[in-house]
């Protein structure tokens, strides 16, 4: 008799717990910590947030499926300012779904990689929980860890969501952003809207 | 056969149309995912002498389950973006943007815009046209998404025939008509409509701010599911919103996520909305508001549904402390039969699962509203219910158990299911 009564009640418990798990809420607002993540890259080491203490650190969300983010890895959009900020760490940070149509498998990946000359940690985020601590929408969708790790630009990478701008005409908002960082200086603009296709979760 | 004068007219004129009178839409141009051509209403369209308006549409056909964006795409995507060539005669053209719908995308994200078929309107100013011909031409950049995105960039063209004696198309008059009649009309401009809104704080249980959007003198048809849907704001994304009939009209709130944090609300800010789903001969409503920084949070719930009313009870005490208070009621009453025989046992068992709802109530009001939190509640309460009614009938009837325990396991399968779902519904993404 106890045990059937107590059947219920563990059940609850058991709902509670998963419940309570539930991820606090999202912003990845300008002005917040950068939360913490842990994850392992497409060449299977595993990459931490808090490994870069005390440097900026540029988060892309990516997804080569999508043809935003391919377009800007064949024109070399990130890659080109991952060179030219040597001292700012680059991480992409793919959220798609491992069941779903785009997920890559890491020799793929890495092949796609190499191809666009993108020489950057990739992260998987399969599970979507660091892509949901973000708040991250779109690929790309771009964010600036600054050295203390504070957020300090949200948004797009730049003005041009169809791509119709030649590259020297667009205004790559990641770029601005980072000189300023680098400067000490206010970002401006520190939030943008981001383009591109939905994160695949 | 009789044939009526308005059919009669219009055929007449037909037949009578010059050549080059097909040209009333441009040549389609396609792709696995969509068709989009320039249309307009005539074979041929009035020679404007001095400035006139010349209405044309960007026509879209989809594919099933794809779709194109509105002038705020949501989450992600981007809407078309269409540039005119310029040609004798043409001095502006201005993209206009029919009421969307709503789209739901993985991971609680949205999106608006059109899906099947539509026909941005366009509205073309002329001055005087060289010629009989008037020579459109547009770069048209668009975005087409379902499960997958898929960008084009085409130039669409038209021949538009000139005439002292018009002749609307029989195919694409009334569509283009249709369409023109899908855009939203200023609020302002139908009698006894306003529209006004608030930027309200958060509190302790609705952290993020809220836009509060009041409607008067509009009263929503039995079935209608009326729908808001903000422009893109420069210091805000928006969430779900959620609506409430009132005496005289609507009230939408919609949870605001400022881009930054740390700064105060602004005293005031404009926002542009555009109202949807009002039944009947209702057309939506467009506004932009300079909006001023309320101080007392609302928290109103949908329209039509059982938790509206209970939200009514609830808005005025914290969601947590309210949960806290059903969670130790529906436990105290599980309680008194909940389970191991030894006093020991179920005091711990009690407090596990105290602490584990108490836990669990806590995060989610900080993501659910009040709604939400109201029919975790609720579902706690007759989850209790259940279990004393199990109870009261062990005394005497021990055949209809079985089917207590089930309707008290169903209900917290159901309490389990649900605040996931609600916390889904009401995240602000």
């Amino acid at each position: 008799m106890s045990r059937l009564h107590s059947a219920p009640a563990t059940l609850l418990l058991l709902a509670g717990l998963a419940l309570s798990s539930l991820p606090a809420h999202a912003t990845g607002a300008v002005g917040e910590a950068a939360p913490a993540f842990s994850l392992k890259g497409v060449d299977g080491k595993t990459y931490s947030l808090a490994d870069f203490k005390g440097k900026a650190v540029v988060l892309e969300w990516v997804n080569p499926n999508c043809p935003f983010s391919d377009r800007h890895a064949r024109e070399h959009t990130m890659s080109d300012l991952h060179k030219k900020y040597g001292q700012v760490v680059w991480l992409g940070i793919n959220s798609t779904a491992a069941g779903h149509q785009d997920f890559l498998k890491p020799a793929d990946y890495q092949a796609y990689n190499t191809k666009n000359g993108i020489v950057y940690p990739t992260l998987y985020d399969e599970t979507g929980k660091v892509g949901h601590l973000y708040d991250a929408k779109t690929t790309p969708h771009m964010f600036i860890v600054d050295p203390h790790g504070k957020i300090v630009y949200n948004g797009a990478i730049d003005d041009d969501p169809s791509g119709r701008k030649a590259k020297a005409e667009r205004v790559n908002f990641v770029d601005g952003g980072l000189t300023a960082e680098l400067a000490g200086k206010q970002l401006d603009p520190a939030a943008t809207k981001p383009y591109g296709c939905s994160v695949k979760y | 056969m009789r044939i009526s004068k308005t059919l009669l007219l219009p055929l007449l004129l037909t037949a009578l149309a010059p050549r080059g009178a097909a040209a009333a839409a441009g040549p389609w141009a396609s792709n696995p995912e969509s068709r989009v051509r320039l249309i307009t209403p005539w074979q041929v369209a009035p020679r404007a002498s001095g400035t006139g308006e010349l209405r044309l549409g960007l026509h879209f056909k989809l594919a099933p389950g794809w779709h194109v964006y509105w002038k705020n795409s949501g989450d992600a995507g981007f809407p078309p973006v269409v540039v005119f060539g310029k040609t004798a005669g043409l001095q502006s053209t201005e993209l206009l943007w029919p009421a969307p719908q709503r789209f739901e995308l993985r991971g609680g994200l949205v999106a608006f815009g059109y899906e099947t078929e539509v026909v941005y309107p366009v509205r073309a100013m002329l001055t005087t046209v060289p010629g009989d011909r008037l020579h459109l031409s547009a770069d048209v950049d668009y975005l087409v998404c379902e499960v997958e995105c898929v960008p084009y960039r085409y130039t669409l063209t038209a021949e538009q025939p000139l005439g002292d004696a018009p002749v609307p198309d029989p195919e694409t008059a009334p569509l283009v008509d249709a369409w023109w009649k899908r855009l939203p009309v200023a609020a302002g401009s139908l009698p006894g409509v306003t529209t006004s809104g608030v930027l309200q704080p958060g509190n302790a249980s609705v952290t993020a701010p809220s836009l509060e959007v009041t409607v008067r003198g509009v009263h929503p048809a039995p079935g209608a599911s009326p729908g808001l849907f903000l422009e893109a704001h420069d210091t805000f994304d928006a969430g779900r919103p959620e609506a409430r009939t009132t005496e005289d009209g609507l009230v939408f709130r919609v949870p605001l996520k400022p881009h930054e944090v740390g700064k105060p609300l602004p005293k005031e800010t404009v926002f542009a909305w555009t109202v949807t789903g009002l039944g009947g001969l209702t057309p939506p409503l467009e506004a932009k508001r300079t909006v001023p920084l309320g101080t007392a949070p609302a928290a109103p719930g949908p329209v039509g549904t059982p938790a509206a009313g209970f939200a009514v009870l609830v808005r005025p005490v914290p969601g947590t402390l309210l949960a806290v208070a059903a969670t130790l009621a529906a436990l105290w009453l599980w309680g008194l039969l909940g389970a191991p025989a030894s006093g020991t046992g179920r005091e711990a068992l009690g407090f596990a699962a105290a602490a584990a709802l108490f836990v669990t109530l806590w995060g989610l009001s900080r993501q659910v509203s009040f709604v939400g939190i109201a029919w975790i509640e609720l579902l706690l309460l007759a989850m209790a219910l259940c279990a004393w009614l199990r109870r009261r009938v062990a005394l005497d009837q021990a055949a209809r158990r079985p089917a207590l325990s089930f309707l008290l396991a169903l209900g917290l399968a159901a309490c389990a299911a649900a605040a996931p779902w609600l916390a889904h519904l009401n995240r602000l993404t």
